[in-house]
């Protein structure tokens, strides 16, 4: 009936037709609503559009607020959450790979942050981090010396410390990854490398770091997406505060959705987030490829 | 065969029918905070027995979820009958249409009688011709609690503390001592309500507001408005408040002055029990003093119905009852002076009861208050960062609110 190299001739299609349709009504819906809602002012009693404003939704967004303040926020908050949960993850990975005495001890350990949830977390940290009564400041005083200060309000501290909250919650998920990886890895290569002379840094720099190439590459995609679509840390530790000094593209498009009720401006961020995610996403994949081309 | 499957059919049908016509209850869903826990119970199971009739199912959450999950009830047409309100979410749901208007049910020769209330508790919630919610409860954060151990070492009389605001900060300077660690004085977080209060009652003892009275525009960025947010950022400028209670935490101003850390707090009636919490072995009147101030803030909780209640009356009915027996069932200050002698019988309340009396303004409400709200707090938080000057932050203020303000 349909020609074999035709789409409905094709059984691989058929096999895949009901997970398509399925992921066009769970994702094709709500996107289309989305920029329904961007384009439009919605009535919230019906849910549906009673005008079609055009683009006045994304220029007021883009205009107030000091977007280009939050947009770099979210870069800092994207890049930030990724290097420091891969780099820690990795360093983790490395050492629990090692086989020595109690290591699944730490290896169990290590997992608590991750299996912890989130709201628990963001409120154990507002107490560690709280000037008078928290742990922070004498460590910190203690360490490096200096007066006591207010980490979540101070507009050049707060957006590290919730970075280092989302660190630490998440560098558990790359370690347990990356370990995964570095399992795969043959013992007979280090054991030819070192044969040959190859030093610790030659074998991790010329073995390791190759052949965990594409869990990085998951990774660093995986993990870009959740950290720039995270904003519960942020919400609960400073409100984008102090001013907007730690305010995101998310925590603008809840702001503005759920306190204001402007669901309309909050489409609109919501599919600004999107553009940014797909960029930041393509982006990443197309450095992490290139250097995978280069080095192979 | 097919015949006695329809007949079977009908039998069963119209027996559903009998007993639900018969003995099938109301049932009215009412949600409130959490904090109710303990009174929920007691009130269904009186309100019940008066009326076998009526269930009254309970929805009880914490305040952080609350306003949330009522919103994304009330869009899918999912809300409970009756649900608990603060003052600035009442016109924010009603310019959507989520309210239902109680007029029905207030008057003289109705169910809830507008006598029962304070002076202008009730009239707050009508605007737009309709009465949009019935107060229960009503507060002020706006009286002052002060250390009077702490005025004693400064020098200065522990039985008469400051009237105003401007008071306050020339107390909070002989207060304040950076060595030993003790500020003159102490907030809650400024991304908190309280925070809202304080910056109402400041504007209010600096004889302006945020908009104008018919919330047409921003008011903030004229030179009395200016003025007022200066001096609130003053106290952080001088040390007088610690800069932690900039951060966003519950409670953070209680605590300070709970472990002795700050000698004066503006304090709500309900956040005395957390003082406690924080100074187990506080004496009221001996350790701690009592202020009231010019120009309180008084805020209320109310109950409001959703826009296509299913029992309105027997709703109203719950209400009316509510506000009737409240005083009985709880230590929070009613809204209704149904009580009578409720203050004697809670001598503790009896200060705020004062305070509250001592209102004059009203905290103009209007759809976009919460927004107007926040941009202030946003760009007055700027303004202590020094991001911007005051001036600076309070045009930006102004803009972003008359932005929000227009049609």
């Amino acid at each position: 009936m349909y020609k074999e190299n035709s789409f409905l001739g094709n059984p691989g299609y058929r096999f895949i037709a009901p997970a398509i349709v399925l992921i066009m009504l769970l994702f094709g819906y709500p996107v289309f609503k989305i920029i329904q809602f961007s384009l439009s002012e919605i009535s919230l009693t019906t849910l549906q559009p009673v005008r079609w404003v055009g683009f006045d939704n994304f220029w007021d967004t883009l205009i107030t607020y000091r977007f280009v303040q939050i947009l770099r926020n979210t870069f800092v908050w994207t890049t930030g959450s990724l290097v420091g949960q891969i780099g820690l993850g990795f360093a983790a990975a490395l050492l629990l790979n090692k086989k020595i005495r109690g290591i699944t001890f730490f290896r169990i350990v290590i997992m608590l942050p991750y299996v912890t949830p989130g709201v628990v977390i963001a409120i154990v940290w507002l107490f560690f981090y709280d000037t008078e009564f928290g742990l922070f400041n004498p460590l910190f005083i203690e360490a490096f010396g200096g007066e006591k200060f207010s980490v979540l309000s101070s507009a050049s501290t707060a957006l590290p410390a919730v970075i280092l909250v989302n660190i630490w919650y998440m560098f558990p998920f790359s370690s347990m990854v990356i370990r995964a990886g570095l399992q795969g890895i043959p013992g007979e290569i280090y054991s030819a490398a070192k044969v040959d002379g190859a030093s610790r840094f030659q074998l991790f720099r010329y073995i390791t770091l190759p052949s965990l190439r594409p869990v990085l590459r998951l990774l660093v995609v995986l993990q870009g997406i959740w950290a720039i679509n995270t904003f519960a840390f942020i919400w609960i530790m400073t409100r984008g505060g102090p001013g907007y000094s730690s305010s995101i593209l998310g925590v603008l498009a809840y702001e503005y959705s759920f306190n204001f009720l402007h669901f309309e401006k909050g489409a609109a961020v919501a599919l600004i987030l999107l553009g940014v995610s797909l960029v930041f996403g393509y982006i990443q994949l197309r450095v992490t490829a290139r250097k995978e081309e280069t080095i192979i | 065969m097919k015949r006695s499957f329809v007949g079977v059919l009908l039998i069963v049908s119209l027996s559903f029918l009998f007993v639900s016509a018969t003995g099938a209850k109301t049932t009215i869903t009412v949600m409130n905070g959490s904090w109710w826990q303990d009174q929920a119970p007691i009130i269904k199971q009186q309100y019940e027995q008066l009326h076998p009739d009526v269930e009254i199912e309970f929805v009880l959450m914490g305040m952080q979820d609350m306003w949330n999950k009522l919103l994304l009830q009330l869009l899918a047409h999912n809300a409970p009958d009756l649900f608990r309100e603060s003052t600035s979410w009442v016109p924010a749901l009603q310019s959507k249409g989520f309210l239902a208007p109680w007029d029905e049910y207030v008057g003289p020769d109705k169910l809830i009688k507008p006598e029962w209330f304070a002076s202008q508790v009730l009239e707050t919630y009508h605007f737009k011709g309709n009465q949009w919610a019935i107060p229960y409860r009503v507060d002020t954060c706006s009286l002052l609690i002060y250390n009077r151990n702490m005025f004693k070492e400064a020098g200065l009389d522990p039985d008469i503390g400051p009237a105003n605001l401007k008071e306050v900060k020339e107390y909070a300077q002989g207060l304040t001592n950076t060595d030993k660690g003790i500020y003159g004085f102490v907030w809650e977080g400024a991304s908190s309500t309280y925070f809202e209060y304080l910056l109402q009652q400041a504007l209010w003892n600096f004889g302006t507001d945020i908009v104008n009275k018919e919330a047409t525009k921003a008011t903030i960025n004229n030179p009395s408005a200016v003025e007022a947010v200066k001096f609130l950022v003053s106290f952080l400028e001088e040390g007088l408040v610690p800069q932690a209670t900039m951060a966003f935490q519950d409670n953070q101003g209680t605590r300070f002055f709970g472990v002795q850390k700050a000698a004066m707090f503006l304090c709500g009636s309900g956040m005395q029990f957390t003082v406690d919490e924080a100074w187990p072995d506080v004496r009221w009147g001996e350790d701690v003093g009592i202020a009231l101030m010019e120009h309180p803030v008084v805020g209320s909780n109310t109950y409001a119905m959703q826009r296509d209640p299913d029992h309105p009356e027997e709703s109203a009915k719950f209400i009316a009852w509510w506000n009737e027996n409240l005083p009985e069932l709880t230590i929070r200050m009613p809204a209704s002076a149904r009580g009578g002698d409720w203050v004697e019988r809670n001598p503790r309340f009896k200060p705020w009861v004062e305070q509250v009396a001592l209102a004059k303004e009203s905290t103009i409400l209007f759809p976009e208050i919460r927004e107007v709200h926040a941009i202030a707090k946003k760009q007055i938080e700027i303004a202590i960062v020094g991001e911007a000057t005051v001036q600076e932050a309070m045009d930006e203020a102004a803009k972003q609110i008359d932005k929000a303000l227009s049609p």
